[in-house]
């Protein structure tokens, strides 16, 4: 099974937190219509708290929305749509908003005056308005094949053609202006008296700053306010002008125009003059939906909220406009930077719908893609069951998306940085986390050595501190004092027992010795041989026990010395002449006492790699002597009489391996065979744990009558440790006997 | 005249076994079994060696205690440590407190009278010249001193010296190294070497322990010492310098 660490798996577990971005994106498009949906609901309100509020605040909403007005002028009525930028004034009609329907024409069907009834004539005109805040813009395009101008030594304005313009001042009073064709240029312009022919001065009247006393100025003739230019076009000439919407009465705003065609002698009179209404209305002048003051303040406080805001009349004039600061709209829109379509508010089912007097209308206009592009919602405002008017709010469904999109990227980058410093503070928590389990298992593991001893009690890693990991140390420093306190007691048994059978050993020792130096006689009573022999195995027993207790420490003070294992195993293995076999060593220049009996016997497995050269160890020849000596008596105590016990040696480029076999009784079947490492044998089934095998007062095969503490091979393994070499017991391929190997590195 | 043994034992049997065995070869026996009575007995009648328990009743180091009184008084009495502690540092330290010998329990009471009489008679040489009393026979003898190299060495007071100094060997540490010197190149194996330290029970790894400690002491005095060499699987050799 594949490691997983800590760190992995808080990395993974990490990684799924990036999922809840994700997860958000997959809701976009239910958030854009929950947006959508919002935000239609809110022009609603909207829509409807206006129109709420314009009932309960002004008092003559019928007077504004010109509800009481005859109907037959208002067929007439003249429509300025607001524009969001002013007009040039250059006579030039390009920069004028585009309109579903053509400008109104006027043609000889509203003449008012014909010099000549029958004969031809095609003076007409057609009426443009447009109106933003501040002014009325007026473009009038006259056909007229015979221009007139007036000349310079002319005093009256009449004698050329002219436009006459008639309209009710902010203080209810008319006034007539007359525009003469005078020059391709600036329009001049001039107020005039009731019978067109000269230019007039009049009065107004105004409040001084701060006082009620009313004050008459007089305004001279030519400072009619109005801005514009006369242009000759093929057909005739162009006029384009504006007039300040503060001159105009925005209660009932009422203009008129008539367009005076002179063609010959002006003393005859004009050829033509066509109005703006038929001649059965010439004493009026055409209504044109100027922007209620009162109205406009309504709106104006929400004109940074929506795109656009209308109140129309119920005959579809506009009566106030409002619509996003351009600055603000750009920096609204800059996530989708695009020109909205321009305002046909008015001919939309919408407002149909809501001056039938249905509530709540609203309408999402689809846009040439089959996307939402505008939000459009009407609220009519009702008074007695009468609808005087609509409320209309407008909004880019781009520009919500957008709105709702940055808010979203917002809440996005707040959530995206949220979970990076809750990424950085896991990992941070996760490699604090896995250091100190580190640590804790970097000291647990130094706490014993490689042979299971403990060398210390106290873990100090995450030892103070108050969580999991400082319970974990704590209680491994606990188990560890107690795992001490127990090896130390099982370690004191040898030394104990060996104190505790002294006395009483040797109390049988010197009684029988004095008994068979009173009683000489009694030296050949089996009974007394058998209590002598028993009392030298108890003995022997003791003096075990003595030098396996001693030993651990007395090889902890001892220095290895570089010798000769061949040098030294061709000497030891001659003192053994006639017990064991054994192959030639790896150096043949040796003289061998048994190498023709080995070589009878086929047993020879030596590897001749090094022939010749020493094989240098760090080590203590009465210690291998001593470790030699453990294992071979352990073998010759475990070999039947009909076996044999044979010693083999190889020797490969670094290392050296003595191997003691014998035909005894097999290990127990086991792993972990190696006093050095685990690994080297592992896949060996036939292998005898050596944490059973080489432990003190273990015997893990039976030998009849012999006595087997245990101690030769606890002995024999202290031995490896202290010269670093691998001591592995292990049963034979074939299951006829054991080997014992012993294992040098070489230097 | 016999020689008078004192025994400090607090196992009256092993106490007893103890007196029975030196009073047939000969010796006149006291014992004692606590630290108070045996300082009274001892400097009281004093005697010709004192044999001494390590643990005597509830005190651990009661015989330790013992040999450390005497010595201060500037006895001069052979002392040999009978003990069940077998630990090499009780050896050391009683060895180090002025005793003559440390035997460690089971031990032979045959082994253990031949070894007192090879004391006395050491003793006895020591304190007069180069005569010594054999308590079996009351007969003289004399042995040369053996010199090799560097070492010295007297038999008869069981004195040996290295360059010119001292080795503050033990007794069964000088019958090893006076064994194995005499053998000489050909060596000595472990059961003689087993033999000649006058034990019942020793192995072949007491030995080399033995050796190990004649080594060290060797090694103290001066260069380093290399003449015991090891036969493995069979004994030491002496190899000349």
């Amino acid at each position: 099974m594949p490691r997983f660490g800590i760190k992995t798996q808080i990395t993974l577990l990490s990684l799924g937190l990036l999922s809840i971005p994700l997860v958000s994106i997959s809701y976009w498009d239910d958030i854009q219509t929950t947006a959508l949906t919002a935000q239609t609901r809110i022009q609603e309100i909207e829509a409807k708290a206006i129109a709420t509020s314009l009932l309960a605040t002004q008092q003559n909403i019928r007077e504004l929305l010109a509800a009481n007005e005859d109907s037959e002028l208002q067929k007439h009525a003249l429509s300025a749509p607001s524009i969001k930028q002013p007009i040039r004034m250059d006579g030039l009609f390009g920069d004028w908003p585009k309109r579903n329907n053509p400008p109104p024409r006027f043609n000889l069907d509203h003449s008012v005056w014909l010099a000549l009834p029958d004969a031809p004539n095609e003076t007409a005109f057609s009426l443009r308005l447009a109106q933003t805040s501040q002014h009325l813009y007026v473009a009038i395009d006259v056909r007229d094949n015979k221009l007139v101008y007036r000349k310079d030594s002319h005093l009256r304005l009449d004698y050329n053609d002219h436009i006459q313009l008639t309209y009710n001042d902010e203080s209810g009073v008319l006034r007539r202006i007359i525009l003469p064709a005078e020059q391709e240029g600036s329009l001049a312009s001039y107020y005039t008296d009731s019978y067109w022919q000269y230019g007039q001065d009049i009065e107004v009247s105004s409040f001084a700053k701060g006082k009620n006393d009313k004050t008459n100025n007089t305004v001279a003739s030519h400072k009619t306010g109005l801005q514009g230019y006369w242009h000759k076009t093929s057909e005739g000439y162009a006029v384009e002008f504006r007039i300040p919407t503060a001159q105009l009465d925005t209660v009932q705003p009422q203009i008129h125009f008539s367009i005076v065609d002179i063609d010959d002698n002006p003393a005859y009179g004009p050829q033509a003059i066509v109005a703006s209404l038929p001649k059965n209305l010439e004493d009026k002048l055409n209504p044109v939906a100027l922007h209620a003051r009162e109205l406009q303040r309504v709106i104006d406080q929400l004109k940074n909220t929506y795109a656009r805001l209308w109140i129309y009349d119920s005959r579809g004039r506009e009566w106030a406009f409002a619509e996003r600061h351009s600055e603000i709209q750009a920096l609204q829109d800059e996530y989708k930077p695009q020109e909205e379509s321009p305002p046909t508010t008015f001919d939309s089912q919408c407002v149909k719908d809501a001056l039938l007097g249905k509530i709540q209308p609203l309408q999402h206009i689809d846009g040439s893609d089959g996307k939402l592009k505008r939000l459009l919602v009407c609220y009519p405002i009702i008074e007695a069951g009468e609808t005087l008017g609509v409320v209309v709010i407008d909004e880019s469904a781009d520009h919500v998306l957008a709105q709702e999109e940055a808010r979203v990227s917002v809440i996005a980058k707040k959530v995206g940085g949220a979970i990076i410093l809750l990424l950085f503070v896991l990992f941070t928590y996760a490699f604090t986390l896995v250091r100190r389990i580190a640590q804790l298992s970097q000291e647990a593991e130094k706490s014993i050595d490689t042979h299971g001893r403990i060398e210390r009690t106290t873990i100090n890693a995450s030892r103070h501190f108050p969580d999991e990991i400082g319970d974990l140390s704590r209680n491994i420093s606990t188990l560890l004092e107690k795992q001490h306190t127990y090896m130390s007691f099982l370690e004191r048994i040898p030394q104990t027992l060996r104190h505790e059978i002294s006395n009483p050993l040797n109390k049988l020792r010197t009684s029988l010795e004095n008994l068979l130096d009173q009683k000489p006689e009694l030296t050949k009573d089996p009974y007394i041989r058998k209590l002598d022999t028993g009392i030298d195995q108890i003995s022997n027993i003791t003096l075990q026990l003595t030098e396996a207790a001693s030993l651990e420490s007395a090889i902890q003070e001892e220095q290895l010395v570089k010798l000769d294992l061949i040098e030294f195993l061709h000497d030891y293995l001659s003192a053994w002449d006639g017990q064991i076999e054994y192959a030639p060593l790896p150096n043949s220049s040796l003289p061998n006492a048994s190498q023709s009996n080995a070589s009878q016997s086929n047993t020879s497995k030596s590897n001749t790699t090094g022939a010749n050269t020493p094989a240098l160890i760090l080590g203590d020849s009465s210690r291998l002597e001593q470790l030699f000596d453990k294992l071979l008596d352990n073998a010759l105590g475990f070999c039947p009489e009909s076996g044999k016990v044979e010693v083999h040696v190889e020797r490969q480029a670094n290392r050296m391996r003595v191997m003691i076999e014998n035909d005894g009784p097999l290990l127990p079947t086991r792993s972990t065979p190696s006093t050095r490492s685990t690994s080297e044998n592992s896949s060996e089934n036939t292998t005898a744990s050596s944490t059973e095998l080489f432990s003190p007062m273990v015997s893990t095969r039976s030998s009849g009558s012999s006595v087997h503490l245990g101690l030769g091979l606890h002995i024999a393994k202290l031995i490896s440790d202290q010269h670093q070499a691998i001591l592995i017991g292990k049963n034979r391929a074939d299951g006829s006997g054991v080997i014992f190997s012993v294992e040098f590195d070489l230097i | 005249m016999s020689y008078r043994i004192v025994i400090v034992e607090d196992d009256l049997d092993q106490q007893q076994n103890y007196a029975d065995a030196l009073q047939r070869k000969g010796f006149e026996t006291r014992c004692f079994s606590s630290v108070d009575e045996a300082l009274d007995g001892i400097l009281n009648n004093r005697p010709d060696l004192v044999l001494l328990d390590v643990v005597l009743g509830d005190d651990q180091d009661g015989g330790f205690t013992i040999c450390r009184k005497l010595l201060d008084r500037g006895e001069d009495i052979p002392i040999i440590f009978l003990s069940d502690r077998s630990d090499e540092i009780d050896q050391v330290f009683g060895l180090r407190l002025g005793a003559w010998d440390y035997q460690t329990k089971p031990i032979s009471l045959a082994l253990l009278a031949e070894r007192i009489k090879s004391l006395l008679r050491i003793h006895q040489a020591r304190s007069a010249g180069s005569s010594f009393k054999n308590s079996d026979d009351n007969t003289h003898t004399s042995q040369a001193n053996d010199t090799r190299s560097d070492l010295t060495i007297d038999e008869e007071k069981s004195f040996a010296a290295w360059h010119g100094k001292t080795l503050p060997l033990t007794l069964t540490e000088f019958r090893l190294l006076t064994a194995i010197m005499k053998a000489g190149p050909e060596g000595i194996d472990y059961s003689s070497l087993c033999e000649s330290t006058m034990q019942r029970m020793v192995t072949n790894g007491t030995i080399n322990s033995h050796i190990k400690n004649i080594r060290k002491k060797f090694n103290v005095l001066g260069p380093a010492f290399q003449s015991i060499r090891n036969k493995p699987g069979f004994g030491y050799r002496w190899e000349q310098s």
